[in-house]
């Protein structure tokens, strides 16, 4: 156990002790030693279950908003206590964009913040220890260690090195963010990361000519099945009623039966090329300003769509157009709702 | 037969809807290619409009507004250009032809321009075809 | 729909290298098998049987959509002469084939066969499955979240299948299982009779298989367990990670649920049905408005008992093979596993 991971825990312990915070958010180890997952310590005993190691990839910023959507049960009254929450350099944009937006207040949340060097994707890391005659299914106990330019797994007591672009999600290599941008206690040394983000994998896609262009898209979105994963895993997606969800818009007893009938189908639930294409185009309109690509819809996307190669285009634009980025600033207002006399018009005839 | 294309154009009520009335009493001739649906404010055009319009088979969608700094509620116009910058960025990365979305800013005096604007949009469209890619499918002969 | 009973199931061998010529000469069929594209395993249709991936465990997406398409026209409206309406239904005489399907898959198939050709028959289902051959191989290499052997499969199960395949080295041993399977056989020549030897070989690769999976959950002991678990405060808990994706849902082999929606375009109307997952919060909205599953705890909730109780009581066996998919692709790793056997000693 490091220092960071017991330090998270005792922290925890204590809030969770004097009744500080209603629950705290962390990652506990996974269904196999290859995942870690979401987990939600409601009690002060049961804050060993936290770890904290590079198979932390999930951004639990998301799950702030959770509560806010649920439904009280009958009799239940709300827990107004703050959640605790463990933040990486990156989620914890996320955690600003949330913040920004309103949609969760400071005195609602306690964050513990973590300097990260990186985070291994587990499909990546399954693939290269394959490539080793290592089968997930043999494996009992797997740790990694983080040394500079290369990470060394050690599976059932053998270690292994692999170079960090092998086994990292792509999202790290060009991370401006490592460390969180606000937290209420710092866990760790600070971290030095890229200082500029490197587009190269849309600057390819840009310089297809457009028919190619459309061919890449097409096919990557025919793969998708709508699971809509992308959408729920988005910590910065957190409406209650989705507009690609027409039966979900909001009814109300004034709603008048010709209203119901009525109400515009945006997208309907037929998977086919053109409105797997209006989710995406919809969702990425949603998105604009407000993604700070931690790219957890590609990483949620069963059939690997890269979806990142989309919201980098989002972040480039954003900030070639408008020099705008999205979670930096708890008192910036939104992309879209606000405007400079000189923005882009030379597309307006 | 000859390609006609089908436009849908969003016309904010205060300029281009009246530079549209004024094109239609002074006589000017244009292409009648464009169905005009009349809003609030360009500011009033969700990106989803667009889309939608695409998807239900127009060949390409034209938005208009005030000029800038024209805008009847004052600022409508500039919020669009915003969203409308970025829509058409991410129209073009996933290989649509940029022309199938079209802005211009037409005030309530020019109704030449509108009848320009329009032939010119109708011109560049029907040199593309048929808008296929975002249509629904399974509804061909 | 099932192998018929009068059917005695004969043994086969056909070499590897036969298997590209053996498709080739079903030209009559559609050909869905496990497709590599990238990092993407899936059922596609083949046009080149040098494409086909038999070597992995599995497929992301379970092969259910050859007989249950996520999108399906069940007709066509368009206007005729003088106000009439003409209503086209589709002609479902495609004939296909599910090559290399994994047992469990095929166990999936099978279960919806009992919902979709059970009481009510379900024209486009029972259309399609009759035109539909399954050809399993035999799971050799089973995944760490396969639990196949726990919810009343096996690795070699040959439930709904045609023809079970099991790799024994140079050769695939055959077993013939239908009148349908029969056919194939005997339309090509490439199949040989197997020998004692071959029996022997694949009796051993099945049982190697069986020994791979060394964890039994107690599933059976779901549907008795859930009658009093309705209310109980484990779904508040083991839901809060979920994210009400229908990611599970979809990639699910037994996974039924449907929506029908009309979808208009000009003066043309096209009703489909469409897959749907009680994940989705529209699944059960109503239209006043209310909403009886109105959180993530009810309609993960929903998931379980669906597959562990309402299935059992209605049909009498699980709602699941247990083929891990929802395991292994959960963005968030939500343990089934973990579930059933957390439930099963409650």
């Amino acid at each position: 156990m490091s220092d960071i991971e017991g330090n998270i825990q005792a922290k925890a312990k204590k809030l969770l002790k004097d009744g500080t915070i209603k629950y705290f958010i962390g990652y506990e180890n996974g269904s196999d030693p290859l995942h870690t997952t979401p987990c939600f310590i409601k009690k002060a005993e049961d804050v060993d279950k936290i770890v904290w190691n590079p198979l932390c990839v999930n951004n639990l910023a998301g799950y702030l908003t959770h509560d806010k959507k649920r439904e009280l049960k009958k009799g239940e009254e709300e827990d107004k206590k703050p959640i605790g929450i463990l933040v990486k350099g990156c989620d914890s944009k996320s955690l600003v964009q949330l913040l920004s937006e309103h949609r969760i207040e400071k005195d609602e949340v306690i964050i513990f913040g973590v300097p990260c060097d990186g985070v291994i994707d587990p499909k990546k890391l399954e693939k290269v220890l394959k490539d080793k005659n290592l089968s997930v299914n043999t494996i009992d106990s797997l740790t990694i260690q983080h040394d500079g330019k290369n990470y060394t797994v050690k599976v059932n007591g053998k270690k292994y090195s692999f170079p960090k672009d092998k086994i990292e999600m792509s999202k790290c290599s060009d991370c401006t963010q490592p460390n969180p941008i606000i937290s209420d206690e710092t866990f760790g040394e600070k971290v030095k990361k890229s200082d500029k983000k490197d587009y190269k994998t849309v600057e390819e896609i840009e310089a297809l000519p457009l028919a190619k262009r459309w061919k890449f898209w097409s096919d990557q979105f025919a793969k998708c099945i709508r699971c809509s994963a992308c959408r729920n895993v988005c910590p910065v997606c957190y409406c209650k009623e989705c507009v690609v969800d027409s039966a979900d818009l909001v009814i109300t007893p004034q709603t008048t039966s010709s209203e119901k009938a009525n109400k515009m189908p945006w997208l309907e639930k037929n998977v086919d090329p053109a409105e797997n294409m209006f989710f995406h185009l919809t969702r990425m309109m949603h998105m604009a300003g407000r993604c700070i690509n931690c790219g957890e819809c590609e990483r949620a996307c069963p059939m690997n769509i890269p979806l990142s190669l989309l919201t980098k285009k989002l972040e480039k634009e954003v900030k070639e157009m408008f020099d705008y980025e999205a979670g930096i600033d708890v008192e910036a207002k939104p992309l879209l709702s606000i405007f400079e006399e000189d923005d882009p018009g030379d597309f307006i005839k | 037969m000859s390609f006609e294309p089908n436009i849908v154009a969003f016309l904010c009520k205060w300029c281009s809807s009246a530079g549209a009335d004024l094109a239609g009493v002074s006589r000017l001739e244009y292409k009648p290619n464009v169905i005009p649906i009349q809003v609030k404010c360009s500011g009033r055009v969700n990106p989803l409009y667009i889309l939608k319009a695409l998807k239900e088979g127009a060949d390409g969608v034209l938005v208009s507004g005030c000029h800038p700094g024209d805008c009847h509620y004052v600022k409508g116009n500039m919020y669009a250009r915003r969203r409308f910058a970025i829509l058409r960025k991410l129209l073009e990365y996933i290989g649509i032809e940029p022309e199938r979305f079209q802005v211009s800013w037409i005030s309530a005096s020019e109704g030449t321009k509108f009848a320009q604007v329009i032939d010119e949009v109708t011109e560049s469209i029907r040199a593309l075809g048929p808008q296929k890619k975002l249509t629904k499918v399974g509804f061909d002969e | 729909m099932t192998s018929s009973n009068s059917f005695k199931a004969e043994n086969f061998v056909i070499k590897k290298e036969d298997v590209a010529q053996f498709l080739k000469g079903l030209s009559d069929y559609t050909i869905y098998a496990p497709v590599q594209e990238e990092d993407t395993v899936l059922f596609k249709v083949i046009q080149n049987p040098d494409k086909i991936a038999l070597h992995i465990t599995n497929t992301v997406k379970s092969p259910k959509f050859v007989v249950l398409p996520q999108t399906e026209t069940m007709l066509k409206v368009t206007k005729g002469k003088e106000n009439s309406i003409k209503i086209d239904e589709p002609v479902l005489d495609e004939k296909n084939i599910l090559f290399g399907i994994r047992p469990c898959d095929a166990r999936g198939i099978a279960i919806l066969d009992k919902v979709f050709s059970g009481d009510y028959k379900d024209p486009y289902y029972v259309k399609r499955r009759a035109n539909t051959i399954m050809i399993g191989l035999a799971c050799t290499d089973p995944h760490r979240n396969c639990f196949c052997t726990s919810v009343g499969g096996a690795p070699d199960s040959t439930d709904g299948l045609d023809m079970l395949w099991t790799d024994i080295g140079d050769l695939y041993f055959v077993t013939v299982l239908t009148k349908k399977g029969m056919k194939l056989v005997k339309e090509t020549v490439i199949f040989s009779k197997a020998t004692s030897e071959n029996t022997r070989v694949m009796n051993k690769v099945h049982k190697t298989a069986h020994e791979k999976i060394t964890e039994k959950l107690n599933a059976d002991a779901l549907p008795k367990k859930l009658e009093n678990l309705f209310e109980d405060k484990y779904w508040d808990e083991v839901s809060m990670k979920c994210l009400g994706c229908g990611s599970c849902t979809y990639l699910c082999p037994t996974c039924y649920c449907f929506d029908i929606n009309d979808i208009e375009y000009r003066d043309k109307v096209k009703r489909v049905r469409t897959w749907d997952s009680c994940q989705f919060s529209s699944y059960t909205i109503h239209t006043s408005g209310h909403n009886p599953r109105p959180n993530k705890e009810n309609r993960m909730r929903n998931r379980v008992y669906h597959k562990y109780k309402y299935h059992h009581d209605n049909y009498n066996e699980l709602g699941c093979v247990g083929c891990g998919r929802c395991i292994t692709y959960c963005p968030v790793d939500m343990n089934l596993k973990a579930t059933i056997k957390e439930l099963a000693e409650k």
